[in-house]
């Protein structure tokens, strides 16, 4: 059943291809495609778990990017009364605090995703 | 960020052609295709007129597998040892929105639980596209920041 839904993005494949290059927005665009039609499709229709644990986790993380640490959190532990997936974002906790640590040791590390947890270090009163 | 018009125009058309091709696909089979699991037929037993008991018919294929605990759970409260399996907050707010629904009269609250149910997996799911847009745009524009 999924085969039959995917045909239509997969009619679309070339355009959304070729926007690849076009801009920000449709680099956005093809992102948001492939999170709405995947093979999880016919689960995040059903019901099931997985649409409101993704809901919470990407708000989480959109969050979490945007440097609002606690909202990250309770989005991320309301995710974990959805599934039990949803522990594993305290991943992204841990990632900064281990790069913080890391830092203060003076070697150098990127951090790929953000610095907010460090940032809240930083700004404790 | 908030959504240019132009993209937020073919997410949702793109999102309403693919959930109404599903749905009509799926209802249809519903009606007419002998399930592999029949677990679902607990649902159909105690049904409260005939419109309830059709509209069950017709949601059962999207209450297949595990749909059938998070649903009893949402009705029923958890009951036996093996629902702990399933973790609460999808049932509590499936219950909560059946409550909502309250004013179909027609429908039993396990009905309106399939509805409610149904009705809250597409919409999180619109709202996760929506989220992935806004955070490949916050990515494209400001990576690594």
């Amino acid at each position: 059943m999924p085969v039959t839904f995917l045909c239509v993005p997969i009619a679309d494949l070339p355009r959304l291809t070729a926007m690849l290059s076009g801009g920000e927005g449709s680099f956005a665009y093809v992102s948001a495609v492939f999170a709405l039609v995947g093979p999880a499709f016919p689960f995040q229709s059903a019901i099931y778990a997985e649409s409101l644990f993704g809901l919470l986790a990407s708000t989480g993380l959109l969050a979490y990017y945007n440097q609002q640490v606690l909202l990250a959190a309770l989005c991320w532990c309301l995710s974990s009364l959805t599934r039990s997936n949803g522990m594993l974002l305290a991943g992204f906790f841990v990632h900064d605090i281990l790069c913080s640590l890391i830092q203060r040791k003076g070697q150098f590390v990127s951090a790929p995703f953000t610095s907010s947890l460090d940032y809240e270090i930083i700004n404790w009163p | 960020m908030a959504i240019p018009p132009t993209y937020l125009r073919r997410l949702v058309g793109l999102f309403l052609l693919t959930k109404a091709l599903f749905l009509l696909v799926a209802c249809i089979s519903g009606l007419y295709i002998f399930p592999y699991v029949n677990n679902t037929d607990l649902l159909l037993l105690d049904a409260s007129g005939t419109a309830d008991a059709f509209a069950r018919k017709l949601l059962a294929p999207f209450a297949r597998w595990d749909g059938v605990y998070f649903l009893k759970i949402a009705a029923d409260g958890y009951q036996f040892e093996h629902q702990h399996a399933f973790f609460p907050l999808f049932p509590l707010t499936i219950r909560a929105f059946a409550e909502a629904l309250r004013p179909l009269v027609c429908f039993s609250l396990l009905t309106r639980c399939m509805m409610a149910g149904i009705i809250m997996a597409n919409l999180s799911h619109f709202l996760t596209v929506l989220n992935i847009f806004r955070y490949a745009s916050d990515l494209f524009v400001c990576p690594h920041r």
